[in-house]
């Protein structure tokens, strides 16, 4: 069969060609609502990892049949999907947590923080990481420790990994 | 033969009924994001606000509230009933810190428990200009609890859920 450059630009409307359309439609959003999920970066506090105004894909099914591992990088929802928070994970349940001028103790050991970049002054008092749950926290720890939102949070937020 | 003529008017009707049925048979859950939209609308703002209208757009807030408004935020170990007078107050002030003001609610998921009571699970996104040009973003999940009176329904109680708890 021969195609010339009209036909592809602009394809008759036959039933099949409808048909693929609607199929084309039908995988993309359900692709980009139950697989990946498109967003945009806004804000600082995973930076210089992830930049403001960066888009990326959530990998939703990433911990179907695995639980989050400490540093991986995840996506946590609130209300629903439309705003999602990414942060690292840096301890899992049972871990206690404590930060001392700036560096992070896990289970009073220092852990290794590779990925960070800026200094910080912060101190944390020593707390336990409940059952199910997560601590989590971002990159950038050169603001001060009340302005950074971290913390931990149960399992059940975390929706995915972004993709890159 | 049916005229295009009746087509078009038939259309016309149409569409009028749909945006009739839109309008005046709102469903309850349009009714409560309605008013979220309007309490949104209300807290966002504009550059070079003046005073007589951020008065306003405060008072316009304090009236979607029932007297006693709870107020729970487990961050700062908040949990209180406030007065219109005083959410009028902390309204006016944060406003008045901001140069620019953009808010919207997100992702509502919405339950009726009982007649007249509804239950809201949502998103607040809040971006905003400080005075001095700084550029300051802030996020919660929240869950309010409305009532309806006079066909109207009304903030009883705003609790902010902590999300990551330090």
């Amino acid at each position: 069969m021969k195609y010339n450059i009209k036909d592809f630009l602009f394809p008759k409307i036959t039933k099949q060609y409808l048909f693929r359309i609607l199929l084309v439609a039908i995988f993309t959003f359900l692709f980009f609502s139950f697989i990946c999920l498109p967003f945009r970066i806004k804000g600082y506090s995973m930076e210089p990892t992830y930049m403001n105004g960066q888009l990326n894909l959530c990998f939703k099914l990433r911990y179907i049949f695995v639980k989050p591992e400490r540093y991986n990088v995840v996506c946590i929802r609130l209300a629903g999907e439309k705003v999602i928070l990414l942060k690292r994970v840096v301890a899992l349940e049972g871990d206690v947590v404590e930060i001392k001028n700036g560096t992070l103790l896990v289970n009073e050991k220092k852990i290794d923080e590779t990925y960070l970049r800026y200094s910080s002054d912060w101190n944390l008092s020593p707390r336990k990481v409940d059952k199910n749950n997560v601590y989590v926290i971002g990159d950038n720890r050169s603001v001060s420790i009340d302005v950074h939102k971290f913390g931990q949070t149960s399992i059940n937020r975390i929706v995915g990994v972004p993709l890159w | 033969m049916v005229k295009a003529k009746h087509l078009i008017v038939a259309g016309v009707v149409l569409i009028a009924g749909i945006i009739a049925v839109f309008t005046f048979f709102q469903s309850e859950e349009a009714k409560v994001k309605k008013q979220f939209e309007f309490i949104a609308e209300k807290i966002e703002k504009e550059p070079n606000e003046n005073s007589i209208i951020a008065a306003a757009k405060a008072n316009r807030i304090t009236e979607l509230i029932i007297e006693p408004f709870k107020i729970i935020a487990p961050a700062y170990s908040l949990s209180r009933d406030i007065s219109s007078g005083e959410l009028s107050t902390f309204v006016l002030l944060k406003r008045s810190q901001y140069a620019e003001i953009f808010f919207e609610f997100y992702d509502f998921s919405i339950e009726f428990p009982e007649k007249d009571t509804a239950r809201v699970n949502l998103t607040a996104s809040m971006e905003g200009k400080l005075n001095p040009g700084e550029f300051v973003q802030d996020f919660h999940e929240m869950r309010c609890k409305l009532q309806k009176m006079e066909d109207t329904w009304r903030l009883k109680e705003i609790e902010i859920v902590e999300v990551l708890r330090k």
